[in-house]
């Protein structure tokens, strides 16, 4: 089945979709052509999950697009905080519910898993299971009785992830980190990749800076297959391209200027 | 400081004191990177280092890069996927350094938010791992770049994780107790009755005064005069400057580090060019 599709689809599911999650992670493989996309579109503002959020979320939250944020991280890495995250949580304009890694793994892991949540231990006893609107419970095992965490699933209506490469039907390689997306593909209601490249069948080979390290993606947790050369903007896409430190010190000092994001949202790739 | 070396490389130095053995080595800030590079440079072969590249994880020791994927590649084992990473976590597998924002008289920790969660006067970058390492190691170690009132507090505003207060209170299991905290003064641990912070060492030519006026509370004193950091030795001088860093991108968490140094570092430091986007397999 080709699953291939272009920019307006993408559009028209994030518009059908209540929550969108991204992949990637700070400065890393953000699929920011797609957010630059969806940030210029005509849609109200949405749930958005981000594990480890960088500028394609800070750049929803510029443009509107975000009402609530799910998120155990939100910046730059070492290079700095997010503008428009900032702005809007100090100004109390963004609601957001704080995750850690690990619980937001385990959300992703019950929305795979189809059960309704996961206990963990990851997260007990710290503040994020104290915010207003923590979603998680304590809880005594019933088995051992040991303290423990239930962590609701997260099942994100749309997942946006972007790869190295993907065949047609959705196949795909991510040859950097591949964070939490290997789970989040499989929590979503539906994924959609954008791939630097769209091939007929993935190569067999693999250049050796890569070696046997890649990640596959299954086409059966695939949606919707978008060609988008340089689809990770100034984010590192390895070993494509590597961060665009100009560009994110350029982003960072601009963005919280709606008209220069509004010119940034409507770039060319 | 003595001219034969700098902040940077004494911290470098004293962080690799923490690591050992077979475990997930994580540095995570620039300096503690470097300092599980050394580590398994010297005294801890065994270390397993992932840090800014899972994808490349398990390398031989390499130069610390901006771009380190691009570098590690050429030696790591592995791919560690974030399942299996958090399963090693859960079992207890991690040694690491954070860099906080805020820890507390009593060892809890807060890179998430400055005042009110709802509200925040400064909104950080979110608890990220940190409630999560705590209960994945024994000790915690903690790297706070600028000791001052505001970061050395009586009690952080969110606890990313919590430390030694109410430590009975807290739910059962095997939580991470707050290790060693380094700062620009000096290095502090908990080794007091109460598990309140305690000074181990200052650094040389800081006195304790200094570092209590640059303190939230009232630091506890060892018994008897208070040791000194160790410089770092000739051979670790040497694999800092030679091996690890030849570039000196330790530079950017000294305190006259500017965006345009980044820049340049950055520069200096790209990867080889590969293929044009879109071209590569």
């Amino acid at each position: 089945m080709d699953k291939t599709m272009d920019w307006g689809r993408l559009v028209g599911l994030a518009g059908e979709a209540g929550s969108i999650a991204f992949g990637g992670g700070g400065v890393q493989r953000k699929p920011m052509s797609a957010a630059r996309r969806i940030a210029a579109s005509a849609i109200g503002p949405r749930t958005v999950v981000s594990m480890l959020g960088g500028p394609e979320t800070d750049l929803l939250i510029g443009a509107g697009k975000v009402d609530r944020l799910l998120f155990a991280f939100v910046g730059f890495d070492a290079y700095g905080l997010a503008p428009n995250f900032r702005a809007a949580r100090e100004s109390a304009a963004l609601e957001v519910v704080e995750y850690s890694e690990g619980t937001m793994l385990a959300a992703y892991d019950a929305g795979a898993r189809a059960l309704p949540f996961l206990p963990t231990r990851f997260g007990l006893g710290t503040a994020i299971t104290r915010t207003p609107n923590a979603p998680f419970r304590e809880f005594d095992c019933p088995l051992t009785g040991e303290r423990l965490l239930a962590v609701p699933a997260l099942v994100p209506d749309l997942a946006v992830v972007h790869v190295n490469v993907a065949d047609r039907a959705g196949n795909a390689l991510i040859h950097g980190d591949a964070y939490a997306d290997p789970l989040l593909v499989r929590a979503a209601r539906r994924t959609v990749l954008t791939a630097e490249r769209v091939v007929d069948a993935l190569p067999r080979e693999l250049p050796p800076e890569v070696g046997g390290r890649s990640t596959f993606v299954s086409r059966l947790w695939v949606h919707g297959v978008i060609e988008a050369p340089g689809g990770a903007g100034m984010t590192a896409m390895f070993p494509d391209y590597p961060l665009d430190l100009e560009a994110v010190m350029r982003y960072q000092r601009m963005a919280a200027d709606a008209d220069w994001l509004r010119t940034f949202v409507a770039a060319e790739d | 400081m003595d001219e034969d070396f700098t902040l940077e490389e004494l911290l470098i130095a004293r962080m690799a004191r923490e690591f050992g053995g077979e475990a997930i080595t994580v540095g995570a800030t620039l300096l503690a990177d470097l300092a599980a590079r050394l580590a398994k440079a010297t005294h801890a072969p065994d270390a397993f280092l992932t840090t800014a590249s899972r994808a490349a994880a398990d390398p031989d020791v390499h130069a610390k890069s901006l771009s380190d994927e691009w570098v590690l590649c050429r030696t790591a084992r592995m791919a560690l996927d974030w399942e299996q990473m958090f399963q090693l976590i859960a079992k207890g597998r991690l040694q690491i350094w954070v860099g906080a924002v805020q820890v507390d008289r009593h060892g809890a920790s807060n890179i998430s938010v400055i005042g009110d969660w709802a509200r925040p006067k400064v909104q950080l970058i979110g608890a990220r791992g940190v409630p999560d390492d705590l209960w994945g190691c024994a000790r915690i170690c903690y790297h706070v770049r600028t000791q001052t009132k505001r970061t050395l507090v009586e009690r952080v505003d969110f606890e990313c994780a919590f430390g030694n207060r109410d430590a009975r209170a807290r739910p059962g299991g095997p939580a991470a107790r707050p290790g060693v905290v380094v700062t620009d003064l000096g290095v502090y641990d908990f080794e007091t009755e109460d598990g309140r912070m305690r000074v181990a060492s200052l650094h040389p030519g800081v006195d304790f005064a200094t570092a209590q006026a640059r303190c939230g509370f009232e630091l506890a004193r060892p018994d008897g005069p208070i040791p000194v950091t160790p410089p770092p030795t000739p051979l670790q001088r040497r694999l800092i400057r030679e091996r690890l860093d030849p570039l000196g991108l330790r530079r950017l968490e000294s305190v006259d580090a500017t965006d345009a140094l980044t820049l340049e570092l950055w520069r200096a430091d790209l990867p080889p060019a590969r293929a044009p986007r879109g071209a590569a397999p």
